[in-house]
């Protein structure tokens, strides 16, 4: 992916910026873009694709927040947290709900590179890191 | 058993539970102890990043896509997808003096097996040096220990004196020299319980060097009892070229501490050609554009970053000290290549090692035209002054003289005698390895040679002359020795006691 010629990876990019609409990817577009390609493919058509692929899913991440928990979790707190998290964000941000029992207890929120971790386990991690 | 599980969970609800945000991202590749991060969105230039299994990393390149980071430690267990998190922490190393004896890594874990380092304190690696109002002029003397060099070329407290040389013509003899001679002064001031003794400690920086020769130096301080005067702080060749490209500014900041701390302490950094190749390494696997010799553009400021952090602060800034003894390895005799020149024009002066000196049996192999110290006398003894004014003169002068008395046959009278007085200057100047001379001592041997007393004996016997006159000097003369070293001056009286005594000495040598 990153040994990749940096034009590709510019083209790519600007691939991304048409996609996106009111700072969210749009499927119209992407679908617009992909059949665009369909018909009129161009030169290194499978780099170019991984590429868009590559930025349209980090470009997805920056609006997908990953709640996972342990235990049982309320709407109620499921939408003030997309409703916390789309005003930090400045961007509007969508909730998936994932189950992990690994975590024994508490929520852990995901968004592109930020991590949020109020779990059990995660504070037995910093505990066991700090021991060491 | 359920009252168990409850004391459990009531253990579990009481811990707390806070909110900690952090800032993670995934290993793309990991190659030669550089590893390429996707994510690390606010990771801040030289902060350190941690890996699974407590492996810890310095962001060192901060790109659109991704983020270079140099891997301390093991990174055989690291692979493609662990996820990695910021620390909004700068690198951090141990510092006080609970390090002096002990052996060190990069990273400041002690390599010794003497157990944990009992320090609280820690710096971190990178800091800015020290501005230009808390500096004061370097003016204190380091007693290298080494006749020539403490004559010729004064090393003062605070300074940046590069040794440069090829392989194997004993520059880490010099340095290590140096700290033998720090640790018998240390200990002769304090047995004289001096309340104004200002004792040097030392930090000795192993960068790409074999395990055999570390052990060997180790070894060598050990059996002088200059250890415990000592930091070591090794990143051998074995080691990843992180943990040799940190090494330098780990030892910096220990010695940072004494400085800050109103203490004086010496660094040798052995050796910055072999620091340079480890960055040079780093740079071209995090695909840093290169320039002369394959090294990036920034080796210079690698340099001149960690050689800045050596200062002497002024008084209202507790007077502390920090002396660099940094060390360039030459190829074949090129001191104009590309980290030779940089280092010479970023220190304070330079001791030239020639390799045909050390081939002549010329030891230790300073060459006198190409070695300069520009602190100058001011680095001196006002003794040493009085009797070393003219030497450096005279040995240029013998040089260009041998060179020409090879070609004509008749010489005058004048020309005949610098010859002479040059060549037992020369043979004066030799010195055995580990076996540095007391300041009082040299300056007896130089008032000797200044006045004559070596004129009658023949230039093959002068080693032996001057071995003689040490003894001499050292065991039948403490008093007037003692005399010099707290008069640091040549009075009338002194110079009278001078005569007397090698007039003495010179009837029990034939």
């Amino acid at each position: 992916m990153l040994n990749t010629d940096k034009r590709l990876v510019q083209y790519a990019k600007k691939l991304v910026q048409i996609s996106i609409e009111d700072g969210r990817v749009s499927d119209e577009r992407v679908k617009a873009i992909m059949g665009t390609f369909a018909s009129r493919p161009p030169r290194r058509f499978k780099t170019i694709l991984k590429l868009y692929l590559y930025y349209i899913k980090r470009e997805l991440r920056k609006s997908q927040a990953v709640i996972e928990y342990a235990g049982s979790i309320n709407k109620s707190s499921i939408e003030t947290i997309e409703r916390n998290l789309t005003s930090h964000y400045g961007r509007p941000i969508t909730v998936t709900l994932s189950e992990n029992q690994e975590l024994l207890a508490g929520i852990r929120i995901s968004v592109a590179d930020d991590v949020y971790d109020s779990t059990i386990a995660g504070s037995l991690n910093n505990l066991s890191g700090l021991a060491n | 058993m359920s009252t168990i599980i409850e004391q459990i969970e009531e253990e579990i609800a009481k811990l707390e539970t806070k909110k900690v945000k952090e800032n993670t991202g995934n290993i793309i590749s990991v190659a030669d102890g550089v590893a390429k991060i996707d994510g690390l969105s606010e990771v801040m230039y030289n902060e350190m990043v941690e890996f699974p299994g407590n492996v810890y990393g310095i962001a060192l390149n901060l790109e659109e896509d991704e983020v270079g980071v140099v891997i301390l430690g093991d990174p055989s267990r690291l692979k493609e997808g662990d996820q990695v998190k910021t620390t909004g922490r700068l690198l951090s190393v141990p510092v006080g003096k609970a390090l002096l004896g002990r052996v060190v890594d990069a990273t400041g874990e002690p390599v010794d097996g003497k157990g944990p380092v009992t320090t609280d304190e820690t710096y971190p690696v990178e800091k800015i040096a020290p501005g230009i109002l808390p500096r004061e002029s370097v003016n204190q003397p380091v007693q290298t220990g080494i006749m020539p060099i403490d004559v010729m070329t004064p090393v003062g407290r605070g300074q940046r004196e590069l040794i440069i040389g090829d392989r194997s013509t004993g520059k880490t003899t010099i340095a290590i020299d140096t700290i033998i001679n720090q640790a018998k002064i240390n200990k002769q001031g304090e047995a004289n319980g001096d309340e104004n003794f200002r004792p040097l400690y030392s930090i000795y920086v192993a960068i790409g060097q074999k395990n055999s020769n570390i052990a060997r130096t180790l070894g060598v301080l050990e059996e002088h009892g200059a250890l415990e005067y000592t930091i070591i702080v090794t990143a051998p060749a074995s080691d990843n070229p992180a943990n040799q490209y940190i090494a330098p500014y780990s030892g910096c900041a220990m010695g940072e501490w004494f400085l800050e701390n109103g203490m004086d302490a010496l660094i040798v950094y052995d050796d910055l050609s072999k620091h340079a190749v480890a960055y040079r390494h780093i740079s071209l696997i995090l695909k840093r554009p290169s320039g002369r010799e394959a090294f990036p553009g920034d080796v210079f400021y690698l340099h001149s970053r960690l050689l800045e952090r050596s200062a002497r602060l002024n008084e209202e800034n507790g007077n502390g000290s920090l002396t660099a003894l940094p060390i360039i390895e030459t190829q074949a005799s090129d001191v104009s290549a590309y980290i030779p020149t940089n280092v010479i024009s970023i220190t304070d002066g330079q001791i030239y090692l020639e390799p045909d000196l050390f081939n002549q049996g010329i030891r230790p192999a300073i060459s006198v035209g190409l070695s300069v110290s520009r602190v100058g006398s001011a680095a001196q003894i006002k003794a040493i002054k009085q009797v070393a004014g003219k030497i450096k003169l005279e040995l240029a002068q013998f040089g260009e003289l041998q060179a020409f008395a090879q070609f004509g046959s008749d010489l005058d009278a004048r020309t005949k005698a610098q010859l002479d007085r040059g060549a037992r200057i020369v043979e004066l100047f030799k010195q055995p390895a580990f076996s540095p001379i007391p300041v009082e001592i040299q300056l007896g041997l130089l008032w000797a040679i200044q006045n004559g007393y070596f004129d009658d004996v023949e230039v093959s016997k002068i080693v032996a002359a001057s071995e003689s006159l040490q003894e001499f000097l050292s065991t039948r003369k403490t008093d007037l020795m003692t005399k010099i070293l707290i008069e640091k001056e040549l009075t009338e009286k002194i110079e009278d006691n001078l005569k007397t005594a090698i007039e003495e000495w010179k009837l029990t040598f034939s």
